[in-house]
């Protein structure tokens, strides 16, 4: 089994028209950005693009901009800045804390957010994060720019909704506002939090008053791509959000949902631990609501 | 190595399905991804079989030879492929049989699947078992309508979807059409 990639042509763009254009021109090239995801599997011989387009020296990508409606992340932010993001930290903590457990230190540093949306590892921790957070995926071609949201980006393994000549220059996440709050929470490969998730639950609520009037689960890991778990996540809305309310509704987080087995797990396991992972995100996402004031910080 | 145990109804006489079962070609036109290249002198038969995930791609060349037994309607299966351009190896070993339903046929399959080399990595047991699911369905679809075909020339026009998942060939439908609708009227539109 060879361990290097095959030849391929390398194209640095100075901007993101030279990206597409060099996309137009060879329809099996890939983008480069942190390369996390793409060199392993270039090595493995699993992929064997002929062109790399390398996008890490385009300016205008590598920002987090906040602003009232939220928080836009540009194609070259690295996961340890989303994790290290005080923004983030704050108002979209389930991104951040799937950032901060994403990989390893060496993912962390080069790998970016995009990317890993646009790769779409069904195993992926911040997919459920963006699932849960309601956020809305940027994608440019030569026609424009498009936006999509993150419940129709997630097409299938390995698979988003992202058209040929298309990059996903950014994504973005709505800010928390006052009784907001979100988390995510995760099995490692390991038994810890490192690599791949085994399986891995987002959950995030909104309270008026002490009532939760909407939330959203989404699990990772648990099928061939993030899910809602729409069932588990209706069961708490209407209710005071007290340990009894998230207990009854994480019980229900495998309901209506197709689990797959892998080798690390039954369906029977990958359900069992959705519903430990949802009641801990449910529980610290209702920490969080509470705690945040008019501004959406903690 | 993966243990698929697969069961399903096709609306036609275990005879009928037993006899299309015989006919390798027409399987092999109705597994997607599947090419029939040789039958050899030996009755063993070589070809490729193409699986895709998302970007990635993995052609196994390789053999396969059947054991009947008509008494039954069952056979064993064997098989084993190369992917070249990635080194992984893939063997399959698959025992069938055909029995008959209240609607007409239940075919029972049970497989196991290894897989070596880099595809192991990504192929992870779950993505394969949801590939299979997805290729038996395909295959049934197929052959029910080959099998309700009104002549051989229209069976034969039958052949099995190429590979893709059906979400992935819905969502590439509604975003080629949400593109057009969006370029009709008028958002959207770049640097030239």
């Amino acid at each position: 089994m060879k361990v290097f990639p095959r030849s391929f042509d390398y194209r640095l763009a100075r901007d993101i028209g030279e990206a597409l254009a060099a996309l137009a021109d060879n329809p099996d090239a890939k983008i480069l950005a942190g390369g996390m995801s793409l060199i392993p599997m270039m090595k493995l011989r699993l992929l064997s693009p002929p062109v790399l387009v390398d996008i890490g020296r385009v300016p205008g990508l590598g920002e987090i901009a906040e602003s009232a409606g939220g928080y836009e992340i540009g194609a070259l932010v690295r996961h340890r800045d989303v994790a290290a993001n005080p923004g983030l930290t704050a108002g979209a903590t389930a991104l951040s804390e799937a950032a901060s457990w994403t990989g390893d230190v060496q993912v962390r540093n080069r790998g970016t957010l995009c990317g890993a949306l646009a790769h779409a590892d069904s195993a992926a921790d911040q997919t459920a994060a963006v699932l849960a957070l309601g956020g809305t995926l940027v994608a440019e071609s030569s026609a424009g720019r498009r936006t999509i949201a993150a419940d129709e980006f997630f097409v299938d393994a390995f698979t988003s909704a992202l058209q040929e000549a298309e990059i996903l220059v950014g994504v973005r996440i709505p800010r928390a506002g006052h009784g907001e709050g979100s988390s995510y929470r995760k099995l490692g490969g390991r038994g810890g939090t490192d690599g791949f998730a085994i399986a891995g639950s987002a959950a995030w609520v909104r309270f008026e008053d002490s009532t939760v009037v909407d939330a959203r689960v989404a699990l990772t890991g648990v099928s061939t791509r993030p899910l809602l778990a729409v069932t588990s996540a209706a069961a708490l809305v209407g209710t005071d959000g007290s340990t009894a309310a998230i207990q009854a509704a994480a019980a229900l987080a495998a309901d209506d949902i197709t689990l797959i087995a892998d080798l690390q797990a039954s369906e029977d396991y990958k359900a069992h631990i959705a519903r430990v992972l949802t009641e801990r995100a449910l529980e610290a996402a209702v920490r969080r609501a509470m705690d945040t004031d008019e501004a959406g910080r903690a | 190595m993966i243990e698929l145990t697969r069961s399903f109804d096709i609306s036609a006489a275990p005879d009928e399905v037993w006899e299309y079962f015989q006919d390798i070609p027409a399987v092999a036109a109705c597994l997607p991804g599947a090419r029939l290249d040789e039958i050899r002198d030996d009755g063993t038969y070589s070809g490729t079989v193409t699986f895709k995930l998302g970007p990635m791609t993995a052609r196994f060349e390789g053999t396969a030879s059947i054991e009947i037994d008509p008494t039954d309607r069952s056979a064993h299966v064997t098989g084993k492929g190369l992917d070249r351009s990635g080194g992984s190896q893939g063997r399959i070993v698959l025992d069938y049989r055909v029995a008959p339903a209240d609607d007409g046929s239940r075919v029972e399959i049970e497989a196991q699947i290894t897989i070596l080399g880099a595809a192991a990595q990504i192929g992870r047991p779950g993505l394969i078992n949801e590939m299979a699911t997805r290729m038996v369905n395909d295959f049934v679809t197929c052959v029910e309508a080959r099998l309700a075909a009104p002549d051989a020339a229209a069976a034969s026009a039958i052949t099995a979807p190429e590979v893709k998942g059906i979400r992935l060939f819905l969502a590439s439908l509604f975003g080629a059409f949400g593109g057009w609708v969006k370029r009709l009227f008028g958002r959207g539109g770049g640097p030239a």
